[in-house]
């Protein structure tokens, strides 16, 4: 069953979309600081940025949210296929000499299943105030995809190569 | 009967297989001698079995205040004599010793033999055989209480009490065997011949306490503020660790029995993170094994304090008996540059306050202290007069206050910092053994770790530890340096070469680390030689004082590994042999 | 940590401090940070009341990374420590987390006697068969066959440790496995671990990036245990040595008696004076 047919009520579309934002803002923040710590500047502003759309997506569902009152759910009690929210950076995918045409691929896949979440929601979700709102969201992760589109092809494509790790690793402790 | 000591005073070895009592027999005689105003010392030996090996009680009995064993023994009573020749060289006799043996229990061995000393044969065990219940360590007693004139009557309160709980029938037998060894007509002859101790002028002012070593040091603990303690098994240190285990439980504390000295370390230094004074106790080989955690506790400034019983090493080594080898590791076992503490009991009643200076000074400077006593001091019974003893001031631990800006580690003048508690809002730290800034965020930079091994060294080194530093009797142009339990045979020594018209200066170290160089100087203002007295093979001792002190004058060494303890004669001899 | 205030908290990200991470980009341990920091979240628990203690290794790296009480101690010794923390201070949380290496190798005693001695604590393994910190050697629960390091170039050639059937040996009363990959799941167990009252062993399996990157391929294999949680040890083991695990969920979850010394009212010391007095 697919996770629309859950979208029963606004409050819970919105619980499921504010906690996707949000998640996915940490989850670029958490990627920066660890760019930053890494010593890749050019990446951690990358992610630090995408954290800081993330995060302007997160408080405008809450902007619209207003009064209404979202359930609290624990966080494994969202029927994330996956166990984790769609829009949540895949950890695998990132490595310490990443380059920003790498950083944003991985934004655009992210973008692109929250894009693909909010659609299947927009079309099968059984609230027509739901079906409505996630149509609108899911048109914002098409704007957000096409800005990092036209981000990615300002990129020169010298920068774009699999960076090649002449080190190896060190012992802290 | 007195022997080289013009003090008066009696030593009694009371030997026998397990089972026959003789350590029984000797406590009680040492709780006699307390309970009649005098004072003493009693030392336990065994072999190795568990059970049923031969045992030594090793007692001193005198007007004066004893802590240490004296150089030969006046009295050797044998109830009987299997393996004494264990003994042979921990029982000492002189030309005059007298020995009480059961002409049952074979002859005489060799060793004793050959000095040709009277011996006294009283038939204990065929005598016991008589009374239902009787006991050969009773008889023993009986001779012993007449021996040295102590009254019987309080005897047979001490046997009432001591086996009430064994029942009548046990009572009974024992106030008879002693009544029979009491009056033994064959004793009673033979004291006759012989003047001793019992005729003395007792001094006999104020109440008497008996305390061993390790018991000192736990009451010490206790004084100090210990309300936690972990606990791995090992000889000398156990009995301490047991001591403590039901009166903490009573005050509040708790103690808990670890895996290995490698967990007792660190759950004292858990518990001590959490707000908690505490300490675990172990010996040489624990100590070894803890000295990692001891960094720990340093670079963490978690407070911790470890009472080390030294003895014999390496490795299992001479596990059941004395040595003063443990002073390397204490002082410089840690890995790395770690100040801390190091201190050093010098006789029983010292233990208490050792233990419970050491316990504040690691509470005051967020650091560990390690406290070192011996198998000799710990384990062995002194009756001495109440210790009394007046600590200087010393602030409990600074903790933090709810506060916004806090810094764990932060700088100051004296090194110290307030030390967040676990439950207190807005002041959460990580504790952190690896290098930090101020805040404990781990750091590798040149500045911190100078900064923060600096204040660590500042906090210690800035201290005023008042007068403890070391115990300093005495005056004369020849100084004796010594410390830890050595220090009573030396006190003895130099009892009697002043006697004999030597006037000497005792100077004890009681705090080892940080070292007092400045304070020992001054102490040895007018010294024109210096004998360093040690109970190690690799005069240990002797190489901290030269590493840590200017000793300008003429030096000698009188070092030698245990078990075998340092007696006053051979103190006395070293001195006078010296010129 | 500085934006502190005091009582509860709700909100994961109140349980994170302001030092970044030295993890590898990639690496389980955010995963286990953020499942901590979600469990402790949920429970409501105030920051200032909860300790998380850790060894030496990457992944004990963690107590930095938390805003509650922290010790970072020395390598192997962190459930001694907390043991201690906790008999001393038993109104704490008490939280132990830690690597394979710290905790099965050079920890592995203090990790079977915290099994048995079942006190109120949860420990967490962040498991990756590999020490990371020192450059990738083989760990207690390694493969034999792993040959990627240079110490064992042929594998280690002795069977890996089985930290749940370990814990389950040696009388833990409250074992599970998580996975980094569902952080979500893991925080679920987390929660149940510290509500558990007793010794609670959640090992995480947590990929190494740098020197076991083969581990991403973990979250294609990891499911759930087809069974919940059983209090028969017995089952509990079977299931354990069945399995090839990589299955996760709470293993094996029982009452035993809970270890910790009580404390009476607390009294001076002068009491004892008398019983040296003759």
């Amino acid at each position: 069953m697919s996770l629309a047919a859950k979208m029963t009520d606004l409050p819970t579309f919105l619980a499921y979309s504010m906690v996707m934002e949000d998640e996915a803002a940490d989850r670029h923040d958490e990627l920066a600081d660890v760019m930053d710590v890494h010593n890749n500047p050019d990446v951690a502003a990358t992610f630090r940025k995408l954290a800081h759309y993330s995060r302007l997506h997160a408080q405008e569902i809450r902007d619209q949210a207003g009064d209404s009152k979202i359930p609290k759910i624990a966080p494994w009690d969202f029927e994330w296929e996956g166990g984790e929210p769609p829009e949540n950076a895949d950890s695998d995918e990132v490595h310490y000499l990443m380059n920003r045409a790498q950083a944003l691929k991985l934004a655009m896949e992210n973008e692109k299943r929250a894009h693909d979440f909010y659609s299947d929601i927009a079309a099968n979700a059984p609230d027509e105030g739901v079906r409505e709102l996630a149509a609108e969201f899911a048109a914002e992760e098409q704007e957000h995809l096409d800005l990092l589109i036209a981000w990615r092809e300002k990129i020169p494509e010298s920068e774009e190569e699999t960076a090649y790790d002449p080190d190896p690793p060190h012992m802290p402790e | 009967m007195m022997n080289t000591s013009s003090r008066c005073d009696i030593s009694i070895a009371v030997t026998g297989s397990g089972g026959a009592g003789s350590i029984t027999a000797g406590e009680l005689l040492l709780y006699m001698a307390g309970k009649n105003g005098c004072f003493g010392i009693m030392r336990r030996s065994f072999g190795p079995q568990i059970r049923g090996g031969e045992a030594a009680a090793l007692v001193r009995i005198g007007p004066q205040p004893i802590e240490c064993m004296n150089d030969a023994f006046d009295l050797w009573l044998a109830l009987d004599w299997q393996n004494a020749d264990r003994f042979a060289d921990e029982i000492a006799l002189h030309s005059e010793s007298l020995i009480i043996a059961d002409p049952a229990a074979g002859e005489v061995p060799a060793v004793v033999r050959e000095l040709g000393l009277e011996v006294v044969e009283v038939p204990m065990k065929a005598l016991a055989g008589e009374i239902p219940m009787g006991r050969p360590n009773m008889i023993a007693l009986g001779i012993l209480t007449h021996w040295l004139n102590f009254c019987g009557d309080e005897a047979g309160l001490l046997i009432r009490h001591t086996f009430e709980r064994k029942g009548q029938a046990i009572v009974d037998g024992s106030l008879a065997a002693f009544e029979k060894g009491f009056t033994e007509p064959v004793i009673v002859e033979a004291r006759k011949r012989r003047t001793g101790p019992g005729s003395c002028e007792r001094e006999s002012a104020g109440d008497r306490w008996d305390l061993s070593g390790n018991e000192g040091c736990g009451l010490g603990a206790l004084r100090g503020g210990i309300r936690f303690a972990a606990a791995y098994p090992i000889t000398p240190a156990s009995d301490l660790l047991e001591w403590l285990s039901p009166r903490l439980a009573k005050i509040g504390g708790s103690l808990v029995q670890a895996e290995d000295e490698l967990a007792s370390i660190n759950m004292v230094i858990g518990a001590s993170f959490g707000g908690v004074p505490s300490l675990t106790a172990t010996s040489g080989p624990g100590l070894a094994l803890m000295s990692e955690s001891i960094g720990l506790s340093v670079a963490a400034e978690v407070p911790a304090v470890i009472v080390n019983v030294q003895r014999g090493g390496p490795s299992t080594g001479v596990p059941t008996k004395s040595e003063q080898a443990d002073l390397d590791i204490a002082l410089h076992g840690m890995h790395g540059d770690a100040p801390h503490l190091v201190l050093a009991a010098l006789d029983h009643a010292d233990c208490v306050l050792v233990t419970e200076w050491a316990v504040r000074l690691a509470e005051a400077l967020q650091t560990a202290a390690i406290v070192l006593t011996d198998q000799n001091l710990a384990q062995s019974r002194a009756l001495i007069p109440e210790p009394v003893y007046c600590l200087p001031d010393i602030p409990r631990r600074r903790t933090a206050k709810q506060g916004e800006d806090y810094l764990r580690y932060r700088l100051t003048p004296d090194g110290v910092s307030p030390m967040a508690i676990p439950g207190t809002p807005c002041t959460a730290y990580v504790a952190d053994g690896l290098e930090h800034s101020e805040s404990g965020k781990p750091s590798t930079a040149a500045a911190d770790h100078a900064a923060q091994m600096d204040k660590r060294l500042r906090k210690i080194e800035q201290f005023d530890y008042g007068e403890h530093w070391a115990d300093i009797r005495g005056s004369g142009e020849t100084a004796i340096l010594t410390w830890g339990s050595t220090t009573s045979a030396v006190r003895e020594a130099a009892a009697r070469l002043r006697d004999s018209g030597t006037p000497l200066r005792v100077v004890a170290l009681r705090l080892l680390m940080p070292a007092s160089p400045e304070k020992l100087a001054a102490a040895l203002d007018g010294v024109s030689r210096v004998l360093v007295v040690e109970q190690s093979h690799g005069r240990q001792f002797h190489r901290y004082l030269r590493s840590y002190y200017e000793i300008s004058c003429e030096t000698k060494v009188l070092a030698r590994p245990g078990p075998l303890l340092i007696t006053p004669g051979e103190v006395v001899r070293a001195v006078e042999e010296w010129s | 940590m500085d934006k502190a205030k005091p009582g509860t908290s709700s909100s994961p990200k109140d349980y994170k401090s302001d030092i970044k991470p030295v993890w590898c980009p990639g690496c389980g341990d955010f995963a286990v940070l953020s499942a901590i920091t979600k469990a402790l979240a949920f429970l409501s628990l105030p920051r200032e009341n909860v300790a998380l203690v850790s060894g030496i290794g990457c992944s004990s790296r963690i107590a930095a990374y938390t805003s509650v009480y922290g010790f970072h101690g020395v390598h192997g010794r962190a459930l001694a420590l907390a043991g201690g923390l906790k008999a001393a201070r038993p109104d704490l949380t008490v939280l132990v987390a830690g690597g394979d290496g710290d905790g099965l190798s050079i920890g592995g005693n203090h990790f079977i006697h915290a099994c048995r001695r079942n006190m109120d604590m949860t420990y967490i393994i962040m498991d990756n068969e590999v020490y990371g910190m020192t450059k990738g050697q083989a760990s207690p629960t390694t493969r034999s066959d792993w040959g990627g390091s240079k110490l064992t170039p042929g594998g280690t050639g002795i069977r890996p440790f089985n930290a749940a059937g370990m814990a389950l040996a040696a009388g833990a009363s409250f074992v599970a496995r998580g996975f980094t990959g569902d952080p979500n799941g893991l925080a679920k167990i987390l929660v149940a671990a510290v509500e558990h009252p007793g010794f609670s062993f959640v090992q995480a399996l947590s990929p190494c990036k740098t020197f076991r990157p083969e581990q991403m391929e973990w979250k294609k294999h990891v499911r759930a245990f087809e069974d919940g949680p059983t209090d028969d040890a017995v089952l509990a083991d079977q299931r354990v040595k069945d399995d090839d695990g990589l299955s996760t969920g709470i293993i094996y979850q029982r009452e035993h008696a809970v270890y910790q010394p009580q404390a009476s009212v607390a009294g001076d010391s002068t009491q004892f004076d008398r019983e040296f007095v003759i």
